[in-house]
C-alpha cells in the first residue's frame, strides 16, 4: 500500500495545485506561473481622437474625407456624411480649401471612444479542459479513497483497484495542473504512471494465473 | 458461466482463506446479487476449489493452495 499512499498524496497535491492556479487565474493573479512567462496586460485607455472639421474635402457626392488625430497620429477618415451637420456648423460646399491648409484655425471635435460592452471574456479552451480534468481527478480520488477504506484479505482486490483509481486521478490532476500552470507540472504525474503500470502488470499476472487454476 | 470476474473470484477465495463461512455471510461479502453469487459458487465447486457442507462453505486443499498463492500475488503488488 506504500505506492497507493504515495500516489494518493501526489494526486491530492496535483489537484490542489490545479485548483489554486485556476482560482488565481479567475481572480487575476497567477502565483504558480513562471515569472518569465507572465506578461502583465497594459492598461487600456480610451484613444484620443480629434476630427478637424475645417480639413474636410469632398471626394464625390456622398463621401467626405476628414483629417483626424488619433493619439497624436494623423490620418484621414472617409465618411459618407458631412460631420458639420451633426455639430450645427453651416454646410459649406467649399471643401477644396480644407485639407492641407484651410484658412483660419480648424474646428476641432474631440470624439470619445465608445466603450466596449461589459461582457465577461469567454473562458479559454485550455481553462475549460483543465477544469474538466480537475473534476475527473477529484471524482477518481474520492472513488479510490472509497475503494481503499475496506479492510481484510477479501478487500485486496478492491485495494488494487483503488491504486488504479488513484493513479488515474494523479495523471488527470497533473494534466490539469500542466494546462493551468505550465508543462513542468506534468512531472507530478510520474508516480501515477508507475501505479498504472503496476496495476496492469498485476492484472495480467492474475489473469494468467487464474486461467491455469480455473480451466 | 461464460465470463467470470477476477475481482469477485479473488474476493470469495480470500474471504474463505480467513476461515469457513456460511453461505449467507459469503454472499454479503461477495457484493453480488444472490443468483449471480450462486453461479460463482457452483463454478468454483465444479473446479474443486470450494466445498459446501451443511450450509458452510470452505476451501478444499486445492482451493487453499490457490487462495494462498492469490494472497501472495496481491501482497507482492500492493506492498511496493
Amino acid at each position: 500500500m506504500k505506492l497507493f499512499y504515495l500516489v494518493f498524496a501526489f494526486a491530492a497535491v496535483a489537484l490542489l495545485a490545479a485548483a489554486l492556479e485556476l482560482a488565481a487565474q479567475l481572480h487575476g493573479a497567477a502565483p504558480l506561473r513562471p515569472m518569465a512567462a507572465y506578461i502583465p496586460a497594459r492598461p487600456q485607455t480610451a484613444p484620443q481622437m480629434v476630427v478637424l472639421l475645417n480639413s474636410t474635402a469632398r471626394v464625390n457626392s456622398t463621401w467626405f474625407v476628414y483629417r483626424v488625430y488619433i493619439n497624436g497620429t494623423s490620418g484621414y477618415l472617409y465618411l459618407p456624411l458631412d460631420l458639420r451637420w451633426l455639430y450645427g456648423a453651416p454646410a459649406v460646399e467649399a471643401p477644396a480649401a480644407g485639407i492641407g491648409g484651410a484658412a483660419g484655425r480648424p474646428v476641432e471635435i474631440p470624439i470619445a471612444a465608445v466603450a466596449a460592452p461589459a461582457q465577461p471574456p469567454a473562458p479559454a479552451p485550455r481553462t475549460v479542459a483543465a477544469e474538466a480534468l480537475g473534476a475527473a481527478s477529484g471524482f477518481l480520488l474520492a472513488l479510490s479513497a472509497y475503494s481503499a477504506l475496506c479492510r481484510g484479505r477479501a478487500c485486496k482486490a478492491g485495494r488494487l483497484r483503488a491504486l488504479l483509481y488513484a493513479s488515474t486521478s494523479l495523471l488527470a490532476g497533473s494534466a490539469a495542473a500542466a494546462l493551468a500552470a505550465g508543462p513542468p507540472m506534468l512531472a507530478l504525474g510520474t508516480p501515477g504512471a508507475i501505479g498504472v503500470y503496476r496495476y496492469l502488470a498485476a492484472r495480467r499476472r492474475l489473469e494468467a494465473w487464474l486461467n491455469t487454476i480455473l480451466t | 458461466m461464460a465470463k467470470y470476474d477476477i475481482d469477485v473470484i479473488a474476493r470469495i477465495l480470500l474471504a474463505l482463506l480467513e476461515g469457513p463461512a456460511k453461505r449467507t455471510s459469503l454472499y454479503y461479502r461477495s457484493r453480488l446479487s444472490y443468483p449471480r453469487f450462486l453461479q460463482y459458487l457452483s463454478f468454483l465447486e465444479e473446479r474443486g476449489l470450494v466445498a459446501e457442507r451443511d450450509g458452510v462453505v470452505m476451501l478444499t486443499e486445492r482451493g487453499m493452495k490457490a487462495a494462498t498463492e492469490l494472497d501472495r500475488i496481491f501482497d507482492e503488488y500492493l506492498d511496493f
